[in-house]
């Protein structure tokens, strides 16, 4: 066949470099309905659900008994069982029911039914529920601050940089997992140089995730996983109860926490057992409810190719954030993956949860280059920081950004660099030379920094974990080397841990560390003129982008 | 041979049927090929097909001979002794099928390139394989695998060899995966197969993995499909080539690589860990049949590592070699450098598909009867 020139050009365009499949419901690559998927159902005997979604319970695997047993309200399932899907899926777009009523129907009925609901809801639809049944009033966002050097100083200066932009939330992860240690304590610092009561955490193995917890280093955890087959969590070396468990060590020592999971995972680790996605993160979101999760962090994340390769699978991304809301959850709604080559697609897939607003709208805006970013790649990087900010502006939404001057983030930067070169020299860790706080300071990526000594980086994390240090130690050092100001605010961010206030559903810090949470300021929406509407102060703030045209200056 | 009307008929339609199923494939191409390759014709210099790699079925188009030439210029400018148009011209030649009079063998074990002089010598091999690997996985349609092989093949002056029958054509295609779809012609839906592979392959009688004793021990755990439904990475690098990297950066820092295949799990975290568990230093390395590779030491948490090596797409036999090397410096209790990280933002978009697809052939293969057995790998 000769080939058309239109057709050439077509087939060079990044929407193709994209992987695509068909759907495949044997394989799981099947997004909001597989036809194994099962039909919904609850029997309640002797004060205890006997069959969940056409299962009897003597043929439950662990997951749905843990569902049965923990995250279903017995008292509520009859009734909002006998309500038909499509009359739930109205009722969530209907502006005159709310929010909190269909959080009662929603305590009550089954996974699949759950899956049936939001089969009826189209995109907008879906973007309407979202908007009411986020818990959250504001929305806000989080950050992935990491680097391809793992350098401790770039994480400082980029967590600065993020507070000051208006992240609320920032993560990191490192390329070499013994890096932990110095991850943790250098966000920490940066994050509280850059704002104060950005919460921050490090998503690592999950032994190391909860010890750098307990000593203070984080103030939150995100890096509990649940899937939606049980082979998929023993492979795991998990199951429900050790989640469960996980869940409450973090909480005994007063640190917030939600868990994580997506479309995708169980394709992805060939486990599917057949069914949609959908129905697979329901299984996920009730576990996360049952487990005591205050919230989650979905949306595919890290398998968002997968849902992404299927018909309606961005659709169904925006359906599992809609499900972690409708159980009453916090959402930190996912965008925090590449996934598409295309531009136009890659924005579009934001546009989903950035209209209506969610509690995050990314689990990880990269806010350093992507090259950077040691989660592979976010679907926002640091170089989309202008536009983001001009989405905001175009369609008066706010997306928990801000625009900033560079004076300022050169400013914060520097104080969040010589701040971790002081600690790390009170402690006794590696060297950090001023040569390399110069380059950090003005760094858009590690590509301008200087190369660390990476085993003796190495020996002095193991070294920092055998020592004990602390957050305690770190507030100490940073006062002692003449950063009274962040070593305030480090406590400050120690003291919640034992207030405890910032565990409740969707809570973030401002900068008075006053807690903001869907307890004390949740979600009003019921139509025109309530909820969060962007106006005023904040308002401001979006309006006031650079390169702008100053008519004097023509 | 001549071929009477009937037969001519049957071949037809079996290769029509045949090449439908096949990215990147022309069937009335297929069919010329086919058809002058059973009466012992000259493959025909006119039509396209006289391009495709030895006949084997995949069709190396003017872009994909364009940018694997820019490779292959890049490195052999690098090159001392190399003459850049001269390779270019056995590369492209060998990529077009075209025969390799020019070249000859000359000297006793060493290859040269005629009147040249020129060793190709291992190092030299492995730059431009290296190149080539890179410039192919760019490239629709084209197994880096294969294109090596006929690269190194035309520098060292063999002859190419000539496979056209449908059925060799139909086991290259299955063997790798990552060969891409071309046209935009739409695969067969898959729905309502229960398998990657019809049947599971049975390990039984094989010899169950023992625990070591001796302390320069290094295990390498590869995954249940490795070098058995899967051959190359998700990249195209043959399996065997990167076991041998990896054995070979083992036995260079003086420790002694041991392979077996883990068969209860294919988490490649969980493999490494189960290496590292019955190795005599103590430490493993786990090797996912698509490529993602992780050194784990027995007394560590699962999940947690060493080292790990999550985009297999980033992969090369470079790194390979030097995962080999730093898991026997961890046995001998050296202060190691972890291998850079390396990062690709976009990997995910265009393999994470392909990965799931690799790792449920992989999963398909788990036996919890025979959990870790030896493996001689080949």
């Amino acid at each position: 066949m000769k080939r058309s020139k239109r057709f050439e050009a077509l087939d060079a365009r990044p929407v193709n470099l994209d992987g695509y499949i068909s759907e495949w419901p044997e394989m799981g690559f099947v997004a909001m309905h597989s036809p194994y998927d099962p039909k919904p159902s609850i029997k309640i005997s002797g004060g205890k659900i006997i069959e969940l979604d056409g299962k009897a319970r003597k043929d439950f695997d662990f997951i749905d008994t843990f569902i049965a047993d923990h995250a279903i309200n017995i008292q509520r399932a009859p009734v909002s069982m006998s309500i038909p899907s499509l009359e739930i899926a109205r009722k969530i777009v209907d502006i005159h029911v709310p929010r909190k009523e269909i959080l009662k129907i929603c305590s009550g009925i089954s996974p699949a039914k759950m899956a049936e609901v939001i089969g009826h809801l189209n995109v907008v639809e879906l973007m309407m529920g979202m908007q009411k049944m986020r818990a959250r009033l504001r929305p806000f966002n989080q950050a992935h601050i990491t680097n391809l050097k793992d350098d401790p100083v770039q994480l400082a200066a980029d967590a600065a940089e993020g507070a000051l932009r208006g992240f609320a939330e920032e993560e990191t992860t490192m390329g070499i997992a013994r890096y932990a240690p110095f991850s943790a304590m250098a966000i920490l610092i940066g994050s509280q140089a850059g704002r104060p009561g950005v919460l921050t955490q490090c998503s690592s193995e999950e032994a190391t995730e909860l010890d750098l917890g307990i000593r203070g280093l984080t103030t939150y955890a995100e890096t509990v996983s649940v899937y939606g087959t049980e082979k998929v969590f023993v492979d795991g070396d998990d199951t429900p109860y050790s989640k469960a468990f996980l869940n409450s060590a973090y909480a005994s020592r007063g640190l917030k926490v939600r868990f994580t999971s997506g479309a995708g995972s169980e394709v992805l680790m060939g486990y599917s057992e057949k069914k949609s996605m959908l129905y697979l993160e329901c299984r996920c979101l009730y576990v996360t409810k049952g487990a005591g999760s205050q919230g989650t962090q979905n949306g595919a994340i890290s398998c968002i190719a997968v849902p992404a390769s299927v018909p309606s699978g961005i659709r169904e991304v925006l359906g599992e954030n809609l499900v972690a809301t409708l159980l009453g959850l916090e959402c930190a709604s996912g965008n925090d993956q590449s996934f598409s080559n295309s531009p136009a697609r890659r924005t579009t897939r934001t546009l989903l949860e950035l209209m209506p607003g969610t509690d995050f709208i990314f689990s990880g805006y990269a806010a350093e280059p992507n090259y950077d970013n040691m989660f592979a790649g976010s679907n926002f990087d640091a170089e989309d920081f202008d536009d983001y900010n001009v989405l905001q502006r175009d369609l008066q939404v706010d997306g928990g950004l801000r625009p900033v001057l560079e004076e300022d983030v050169i400013a914060v930067r520097r104080k969040a660099a010589k701040a971790v070169q002081s600690v790390f020299r009170y402690l006794g860790l590696t060297e950090i030379t001023d040569e390399q706080v110069e380059a950090v300071v003005y760094a858009h990526g590690s590509k301008d920094t200087l190369n660390r000594d990476v085993p003796a980086d190495l020996i002095a994390c193991e070294d920092m974990l055998k020592r004990g240090i602390t957050g305690i130690d770190v507030c100490r050092a940073l006062a002692e080397t003449g950063h009274e100001d962040i070593a305030q605010r480090v406590l400050n961010m120690l003291k919640q841990r034992v207030v405890g206030d910032y565990m409740q559903t969707s809570a973030v810090l401002d900068e008075n560390y006053r807690v903001l949470s869907a307890i004390n300021t949740p979600n009003t929406y019921m139509g025109p003129g309530t909820g969060y509407r962007l106006d005023g102060e904040r308002w401001e703030e979006i309006k006031d982008i650079p390169h702008q045209i100053d008519p004097h200056n023509l | 041979m001549q071929l009477t009307e009937d037969i001519r008929k049957k071949i037809t339609e079996a290769v029509i049927r045949e090449s439908a199923q096949l990215d990147g494939i022309r069937p009335e191409e297929m069919l010329h090929s086919v058809v002058d390759y059973l009466e012992g014709a000259e493959p025909r210099k006119d039509c396209t097909t006289a391009k495709m790699m030895g006949h084997r079925g995949v069709r190396v188009d003017e872009e994909i001979v364009r940018r694997i030439a820019i490779a292959v210029v890049k490195e052999a400018e690098q090159l001392e002794g190399v003459d850049p148009e001269e390779m270019l011209q056995k590369v492209v030649g060998s990529l077009q099928g075209e025969s390799i009079t020019e070249v000859a063998p000359v000297s006793n074990e060493s290859l040269l390139f005629t009147g040249r002089g020129v060793v190709l010598e291992d190092e030299i091999c492995k730059k431009i394989s290296e190149a080539v690997i890179k410039e192919a996985a760019q490239l629709e349609g084209v197994v880096p695998g294969e294109a090596i092989e006929k690269v190194l093949t035309a520098l060292r002056a063999q002859p190419t060899r000539e496979v056209a029958s449908s059925a060799a054509i139909r086991e290259m295609a299955t063997a790798c995966p990552a060969s891409a779809k071309k046209s935009a012609a739409r695969p067969a839906s898959m729905a309502g197969t229960e398998r990657i592979n019809p049947t599971k392959t049975s390990y039984h009688g094989y010899p169950i993995a023992e625990k070591g004793t001796d302390p320069k021990e290094v295990v390498i755990g590869v995954g249940p499909g490795f070098q058995k439904e899967i051959q190359a990475t998700i990249c195209g690098i043959p399996l065997s080539e990167v076991i041998r990297e990896v054995k070979a950066g083992i036995e260079e820092e003086g420790m002694v690589p041991r392979v077996v295949k883990v068969l209860k799990t294919s988490d490649v975290c969980f493999m490494g860990l189960e290496a590292a568990k019955i190795s005599g230093s103590g430490i493993g390395i786990g090797l996912q049949s698509k490529g993602t590779a992780v050194i784990h030491q027995k007394d560590l948490y699962p999940l947690s590592n060493l080292e790990l090596f999550p985009q297999a797409p980033l992969m090369n036999l470079e790194t390979y070699r030097k995962i080999g090397q730093n898991a026997a410096k961890y046995a001998k209790g050296e202060q190691v450098t972890p291998i850079s990280s390396v990062n690709d933002p976009m990997c995910r978009a265009k393999y994470q598909v392909k990965a799931a697809i690799m790792h449920i052939a992989e999963t398909e293969q788990v036996d919890p009867n025979y959990p870790i057995i030896a493996w001689s790998d080949r």
